[in-house]
């Protein structure tokens, strides 16, 4: 029997910190290293002091809390730390790294996917890779190309590595204690955008599993698949089509691998239509993934095409304005929806 | 029991009614039948007759008010019966028609805009354009694609256009406009609606008319019969050849019905014709009895001999709106039926390109100054199926007379005459006409 834990509110980037400092407490195997998470750069008088915590501070304080052997600023060199935190899980620690924008991954992708996210397969079973690596995604704050892309097609493409992209602080605090629990390499996807938004967000220390999906709005027809922060986007995008009479169910798939299909299923064998929202780049991207998954199996419950609305096949602009066109917007979504009902 | 008066569909695209007169005050005593007011819709103006005998207790609606079908007019009590106000309030607030919300407009009511249903789309090698999950119910419920219409986009029907046809009974035809080409590529426009089970009424209007001119009288009969109004060749729509290049004598224009009832597999029907109508439905149950059940003959040309040598001048005169009022007021016994819109939609189709020539050959084939020219009076006695004569008694085109010679050789008739009906009982007194029409066509197709 489980009881309802009690409601807080918190930010997207409070849910981070305090999932952070909820399983460092359960877990002295847990460390966390990457560029300034920390905030001192090992600068001993800063230990007490108030340090940065990150570029966007969210991981700011824990210093305080758990010491510098367990929250570890490391030098700008990806391959390195990223490394280390894939031997580190090898060899029985929980590590969490921080690749501080996911667009820098070119730096370490061989640490990623050709060491930690093959580890257990090439060693039979022998081997395992508790690692979480946190990472930042997102356009809207006119960081240019190089810091603004998603990106986390390319790492669920990858099998061996999970891919999870919460879109609220709820999402982000339960499916961040379960992320770093997990005995596999964990990529978390932390929206730079929503670091902001505010949720309730339950007590307790219960994480919420990988691979479910989670129904954000019920409705009866169209099924909008959203992903991270197009969640929001499309939630108001349905606020605009109920005022038309058009009843939107947004799903949120949560973690893109492993996917919950049963749920998108579902939702389309109700509502029979299909939009997919993603903030990624098109081709190859987890958006045609899901599309060619509910073609496959749910083709028989279509009653019309299925369509995507994602970011142009481009990098991001630095241009505020075609930053702003580049990034799905409600709008755009219902327009989508309007033209296939 | 007090009794409700609502306001009647005439035709099959009337949704509402204009009050222009009440011809009986509150508190008058009136009998079955009687004309209480008079309302004009887009088509015509006409007297509502009071469906039950008693006290006309309350006028709803005022003059000038428009009601939709079905809305309440008028509340008539029974003799000595007394009602209260809450209970006549609570009468009318019945009948008031429900709102539907599915045409809501796309803007802010809340309201989803369904889009309109219509013929689904086919690719060239005409394969429906049907969802998946539309092809996948269909196939479970053992819907034929081709007889569901689409509201998808692009044309698509969906698993909803599939549900709404199976909840539908097969068997109620919508209202459908459109065209045979005939084998010498001549194209003949037609209306079709109603129940696809019973036997078809197939009506032919008479000379210079259209298939407009049974609109008020379909309206009536639409819910239990199949109709299919043409317009002849030469007239209304169809294609309006120049007379030397095609056959417009009544012979001719038979055998383009016949063509047209061969194309829509109407055969066997129930061809109802109207004066010059009526003489091309003699003309095919004599030629082909194979294709007729029964005839109704309404103010029939081909009965006899004589012909008002006034419409012929009318129709060789050059067309005016001037001509076309003469030829209403020759054509109604009731006056106010010659309406400023009726008389203009008669001129606008008659100066239509060719419609005049083809008008003129038309009469030329069958009349003349010296009367009617069909040949058909000497053969009445093969008619093989019953026939339903049906005449205005104060018909001034066709003499009433006609029809009672006619029932004297045609061997099985049955006859109605309609008093104060001029040669247009379809538009004087629809109602009247549907229900002979009515009573005769379940008679005969058993």
């Amino acid at each position: 029997m489980v009881t309802a834990a009690p409601i807080r509110t918190l930010t997207y980037l409070q849910a981070v910190n305090e999932a952070l400092r909820v399983t460092m407490r359960e877990d002295p195997t847990i460390v966390l290293m990457g560029e300034d998470v920390a905030g001192g750069a090992n600068v001993d008088h800063l230990i007490n002091e108030d340090a940065w915590g990150g570029p966007m501070g969210v991981t700011k304080g824990l210093v305080q809390e758990f010491g510098r052997n367990r929250i570890l600023d490391t030098p700008i060199t990806e391959a390195g730390f990223i490394g280390a935190a894939v031997g580190a899980a090898a060899t029985g620690l929980r590590p969490i790294a921080e690749l501080m924008f996911v667009d820098f991954f070119g730096c370490c992708m061989d640490q990623i996917f050709d060491q930690g996210a093959k580890l257990r397969y090439m060693f039979g079973g022998k081997a395992r890779c508790p690692l979480t690596i946190r990472t930042q995604i997102g356009a809207g704050v006119n960081a240019a190309g190089q810091h603004s892309g998603c990106h986390y097609s390319v790492f669920t493409h990858m099998p061996g590595i999970k891919t999870v992209v919460p879109s609220t602080p709820a999402d982000a605090y339960g499916l961040l204690l379960s992320a770093i629990r997990d005995d596999d390499l964990v990529l978390f996807f932390e929206n730079k955008v929503l670091y902001g938004s505010k949720g309730e967000v339950p007590e307790g220390t219960d994480g919420i599993p990988l691979g479910v999906a989670d129904i954000k709005r019920e409705g009866a027809d169209v099924t909008i698949v959203a992903i991270s922060r197009m969640v929001q986007q499309s939630l108001a995008a349905a606020e605009l089509l109920a005022d038309e009479g058009i009843e939107v169910e947004v799903v949120d798939p949560r973690t893109l691998s492993p996917l919950d299909e049963e749920t998108i299923l579902n939702s389309v064998a109700k509502t029979h239509h299909l939009v997919i929202v993603d903030e990624d780049n098109p081709r190859c991207g987890a958006a045609s993934d899901i599309a060619a998954m509910v073609a496959d199996k749910g083709f028989d419950t279509l009653d019309a095409p299925i369509k995507l609305v994602t970011a142009p096949h481009t990098p991001v602009p630095f241009s505020p304005p075609l930053e702003q066109f580049y990034i799905p917007s409600p709008e755009k979504i219902a327009e989508t929806v309007r033209g296939i009902l | 029991m007090p009794t409700l008066v609502k306001m009647p569909k005439w035709g099959l695209t009337m949704t509402a009614g204009t009050v222009t007169g009440w011809l009986r005050d509150e508190g008058a005593e009136i009998e079955e039948g009687d004309p209480l007011l008079t309302v004009e819709t887009e088509k015509a103006v006409n007297d509502v007759e009071a469906p039950s005998a008693g006290v006309l207790l309350k006028i709803v609606a005022e003059v000038g008010s428009e009601i939709p079908v079905s809305g309440p007019i008028a509340v008539i009590a029974a003799p000595d019966e007394a009602l209260s106000e809450e209970e006549i309030a609570s009468l009318v607030a019945a009948a008031q028609p429900q709102r539907t919300g599915a045409k809501a407009g796309p803007a802010g009511d809340g309201q989803r805009a369904a889009r309109e249903a219509r013929a689904a789309a086919r690719d060239d090698s005409g394969r429906v354009n049907a969802s998946p999950a539309a092809r996948k119910l269909a196939r479970e419920l053992g819907i034929d694609l081709a007889n569901v219409s689409a509201t998808g986009p692009g044309g698509r029907i969906t698993s909803e256009d599939v549900e709404r046809a199976a909840a539908e009974p097969a068997d109620t035809g919508e209202v459908r406009e459109d065209v045979v080409v005939l084998g010498d590529g001549r194209t003949i426009s037609y209306l079709v609606a109603g129940p696809t089970s019973s036997t078809p009424l197939v009506f032919l209007h008479g000379l210079g008319g259209s298939r407009g001119t049974w609109e008020n009288l379909l309206g009536e009969l639409v819910e239990e019969h199949r109709v299919v109004a043409l317009d002849l060749p030469g007239h209304g729509l169809s294609d309006k050849p120049a007379p030397a290049a095609t056959d417009y004598s009544i012979a001719g224009i038979a055998a383009a019905v016949r063509e047209v009832l061969s194309t829509l597999t109407l055969a066997p029907s129930i061809l109802v014709g109207h004066s010059l109508g009526g003489a091309v439905a003699i003309q095919i149950a004599l030629d082909q009895p194979d294709l007729v059940i029964g005839l109704i003959l309404v103010d029939s040309a081909g009965l006899g001999e004589e012909i008002n040598p006034e419409l012929l001048d009318l129709v060789d005169a050059e067309p005016s709106s001037e001509n076309a009022r003469h030829l209403l007021e020759l054509f109604y016994e009731d006056k106010r039926l010659v309406l400023d819109r009726g008389v203009e939609e008669m001129h606008q189709g008659r100066r239509r390109p060719g419609a005049v020539e083809a008008e003129r050959a038309v009469a030329g084939a069958a009349f003349s100054r010296d009367g009617q020219q069909t040949g058909l009076p000497a053969r009445l006695n093969e008619l093989a199926v019953p026939v339903l004569l049906i005449s205005g008694v104060e018909d001034r085109v066709i003499p009433v007379d006609h029809v009672l010679a006619a029932a004297r050789v045609i061997p099985d008739t049955w006859v109605k005459l309609m008093t104060g009906i001029g040669h247009v009982p379809q538009v004087e007194d629809a109602s009247g006409l549907a229900r002979t029409v009515d009573r005769f066509a379940r008679a005969i197709s058993g």
